[in-house]
């Protein structure tokens, strides 16, 4: 009895001292998603979004692909202007928001993607003190929707414009926004460069400087 | 002697005083021009030589004509150009391709100011590298393989046994031969070794019941590796699948310190089935302008995204052969399941941490959630289902409103629970 009872010892001993050093030596791939029995539960044979083609025609080419040259998507409006200095200038003079969304509830739906897309560098104000900026790990400050608003060339189609194509150091955010969503950031932006008041409200307040400044003697700003 | 000493003293105080005049004023202009650049001339110029839209305005006042050119093209540079400027003719069109805005606003003493901010410039001491450190999780260190080393030994022990063994027949052979005993047959292999297991049955068991300890050990791992899930460790402490990626790139300075949203870049989130991994463009957005930061290897682990992008960061331009990058997926849910972003974001407002865990925490991607089976059928039972705002089934929430009157009505009681929901 007693030898049996010293041999159990011995053998639970030798088998938790082997576990624990078996299990040191157990190196796991942190890259590996570990096993997988039944793989096809977790690889289908259709293209997957981000991942490889795993089917022999596509092999070794990633799924996120550039669509065929002339690809159009549903609801996508043509832009018919340039990425350059002229299309700027013809965009700003001819493409002008729809009609239909120009109200006061649209320009406030774009400041949900104002603050999505745009405030990080632009800022709540629009005047150019994002966070970004002001914290400095951004180099470049953009310029303030107010003083481009003064000096008239904060247009519809001049925003459109650098939305799809970018402008100097920014870039394009075509990717990102639908022409819809494009055109509530536009209607956002024409608001802080008014200075985040409502088309009425500033053609109010516009007629009342200039009936100030008139006894001034100085040229009436036309409100845009 | 006393006037002159007077005198001297006179003339020391007008030094100083105009000393510190000049000092005081050069600091005001330099405020002033650091305010000015930062207003009229930052959206396409650095202080630094690295050429942004613009040149790179280092030591710009070395490099410029002298006299009243600075002035003449700060005022008005199409005029400049126009007049055939032979210094400008070697920047544009050649190097740069957008002819600079005019300010014919700023006053002389304002472009003297700017120039000299810009001139001198970047005079921040915080911006030497590894201030903060490095980057996202630390790199495991490559060990040498102990499988390796126990190789070796392993054929060791094999080469001395069997030295051993041919050592201890030739010593018997020579006794036998010495003391005139006839030579021992030479025993095969095989019935040498069973021979040896029937002498040392001790040891022979031992051995058995480490390999089997082993084994047991080894298949609890194989067992355990099965499938991906992650675990609560600690309360609101997961572990789970944390794959290195092809960019070390942090999720906590990009939404948590610079806070920009998750959906700036998975765009996708609310118009599609999946979030989306964003394309290099959305990184190129910031990342043209910005080619190294405060942190340690930053410079290395962009200069990634501008391989990816066939970028030249030289030139500015995308003349390079583009390479996609290999990034190693962590949330997976297997085939037969189809779950939509679009329908759990924008219809059930859920919010990204209920299922990614607290990624404004982390460095590169950490599966948080276990994304089980039972996992999802637990937040079905017990989210309450989301109907304000919802235009389509208004009539249909009113009908349950009726039927479950006062209960809390959650996803489960609107067919959450039925297979055909989320396997079809």
């Amino acid at each position: 009895m007693k030898v049996k009872k010293y041999t159990i010892l011995a053998l639970g001993t030798v088998a938790f001292a082997s576990a624990a050093m078996f299990s040191s030596c157990v190196k796991e791939n942190p890259d590996s998603p570990g096993m997988e029995f039944m793989p096809d539960m977790y690889r289908g044979v259709g293209p997957e979004a981000n991942l490889e083609f795993i089917n022999d025609a596509m092999k070794d080419s990633m799924t996120n692909l550039l669509p065929p040259d002339g690809t159009v998507a549903r609801g996508w409006t043509p832009f018919p202007y340039e990425n350059n200095a002229m299309g700027d200038s013809l965009a700003s003079a001819f493409w002008k928001v729809p009609a239909s969304m120009r109200n006061d509830s649209v320009e406030m739906e774009g400041k949900f993607y104002y603050d999505r897309f745009c405030v990080y560098c632009h800022g709540d104000a629009g005047d150019g003190q994002g966070k970004l900026v002001t914290s400095e790990k951004y180099p470049n400050q953009p310029p303030s929707y107010l003083d481009l608003n003064k000096k008239g060339t904060l247009t519809d189609g001049h925003v459109y414009h650098v939305i799809t194509y970018g402008k100097g150091v920014m870039g394009s955010h075509a990717a990102q926004l639908s022409p819809e969503e494009r055109w509530k950031v536009v209607l956002y932006v024409e608001r802080l460069g008014r200075g985040n008041i409502s088309m009425a409200e500033y053609q109010k307040k516009m007629t009342e400087t200039v009936a100030t400044d008139s006894t001034k003697a100085t040229a009436p700003v036309q409100p845009k | 002697m006393n006037s002159l000493w007077q005198n001297v003293r006179s003339t020391r105080l007008v030094v100083l005083f105009s000393l510190a005049f000049f000092v005081l004023a050069s600091n005001a202009f330099a405020q002033d021009g650091k305010a000015l650049f930062k207003s009229k001339c930052s959206s396409c110029h650095t202080i630094t030589d690295k050429a942004s839209t613009g040149p790179g305005l280092k030591d710009v006042l070395n490099r410029i004509p002298a006299g009243d050119w600075k002035y003449n093209w700060v005022k008005n540079p199409a005029a400049v150009i126009k007049s055939g400027d032979s210094y400008i003719a070697g920047l544009y069109p050649a190097k740069f391709k957008t002819i600079m805005t005019g300010f014919p606003d700023l006053k002389n003493e304002e472009i003297d100011a700017i120039l000299a901010y810009a001139s001198a410039g970047p005079q921040d001491v915080a911006t030497t590298p590894g201030a903060t450190g490095p980057v996202g999780p630390e790199v495991v260190q490559d060990e040498n393989n102990p499988w390796f080393i126990i190789a070796i030994i392993i054929a060791l022990l094999i080469v001395l046994i069997t030295t051993l063994r041919f050592t201890k027949i030739h010593l018997r052979n020579a006794l036998n031969e010495k003391e005139g005993r006839p030579e021992e047959p030479a025993q095969p292999f095989l019935t040498a070794s069973r021979s040896w297991v029937n002498n040392n049955k001790k040891l022979v068991g031992f051995l058995g019941f480490f390999l089997f300890c082993y084994l047991v050990v080894q298949g609890w791992y194989v067992l355990k590796g099965v499938g991906v899930y992650a675990e609560e460790v600690k309360p609101d402490q997961w572990v789970g699948y944390h794959p290195s990626q092809p960019i070390n790139f942090s999720h906590k300075i990009h939404a948590g310190d610079n806070g920009i949203q998750c959906q700036y870049c998975h765009s996708g989130v609310e118009k599609s089935k999946h979030a989306s991994i964003p394309s290099v463009n959305v990184c190129m957005n910031c990342h043209k302008a910005i080619s190294q930061t405060k942190n340690e290897g930053s410079a290395e682990e962009i200069q990634k995204i501008y391989t990816a992008a066939g970028y030249d960061p030289a030139n500015g331009t995308y003349t390079l052969v583009p390479q996609p990058l290999r990034w190693n997926k962590v949330h997976n849910l297997p085939d037969h399941v189809y779950f939509s972003h679009q329908q759990h974001v924008v219809v059930g407002g859920v919010a990204c941490e209920t299922c990614h865990g607290d990624v404004k925490k982390m460095g590169t991607i950490e599966q948080q959630r276990p994304l089980t089976m039972g996992w999802c059928i637990d937040c079905h039972r017990n989210t309450p289902l989301k109907m304000e705002g919802n235009g389509y089934y208004t009539e249909l929430h009113e009908k349950m409103k009726e039927k479950y009157k006062g209960q809390p009505i959650t996803v489960a009681m609107a067919g959450g629970l039925e297979c055909g929901r989320c396997h079809y």
